[in-house]
């Protein structure tokens, strides 16, 4: 559980925004605690949440997510 | 507006509405268990207090309830929250074998009174809701 994460970028595409954690949270259908837990890297999300945050911001995965272990 | 963060957009009444949910299902679950330890200590400190009927209805009606309210509980919770539930409640399952195992070694060297269900349910409970709210919001 407190393996090392991936980072993102959801806490800087939610400022832009001018969004809250629970505004961000009720518009991926889950809690603001879950929200923070992906912002600090303390929790994965499944590939269906990746999803659904990609689409909201209009980005695909990778834009928002990164695993550190691209080459290119 | 400045720097202040919108708090009344669509995802904040949605947020609101799954905790109301939440709630409800939360609420609804610690009655269950409160019914649950009335009837164990009703049954722990007066034995043939409960009828042998009632004892009955009792277990069918938990059978019954309690996959029930787990079944919306997990409805109403998201993958983070399922998460940190699953590793509370393996805290939870080491702390149940832990105490009941240490209890059952001091009560074979005469130390403590034989072990009790009851306050070893009660401190697995205590330790997995502790666990939980530990991981949910003190990380």
């Amino acid at each position: 559980m407190d393996k090392a994460a991936m980072k993102n970028r959801l806490k800087v595409l939610r400022a832009e925004r001018d969004w809250s954690q629970l505004e961000l949270g009720g518009r991926l259908g889950v809690s603001r605690q879950a929200v923070n837990a992906i912002e600090t890297g303390k929790h994965d999300p499944s590939l269906p949440l990746a999803f659904r945050i990609a689409r909201l911001f209009g980005l695909t995965v990778e834009e928002i997510f990164d695993d550190g272990c691209q080459d290119d | 507006m400045g720097a202040r963060m919108i708090e009344e957009g669509e995802g904040v009444r949605a947020a609101r509405a799954a905790k109301r949910r939440f709630l409800r299902t939360a609420g609804l679950s610690l009655l269950g268990a409160v019914g649950i330890g009335v009837v164990m200590i009703l049954g722990k400190t007066a034995p043939g207090h409960i009828t042998p009927a009632a004892a009955v209805i009792a277990v069918v009606a938990m059978a019954i309830l309690l996959p029930v309210a787990i079944y919306f509980n997990v409805r109403a919770t998201d993958e983070h929250d399922q998460m940190i539930g699953l590793h509370a409640n393996s805290f939870g399952l080491y702390v149940y074998f832990f105490v009941q195992w240490a209890w059952l070694v001091l009560w074979g060297g005469g130390l403590v009174p034989a072990p009790n269900g009851l306050a070893i349910c009660l401190v697995t409970a205590l330790a997995t809701l502790g666990r939980y709210f530990q991981l949910k919001h003190l990380r």
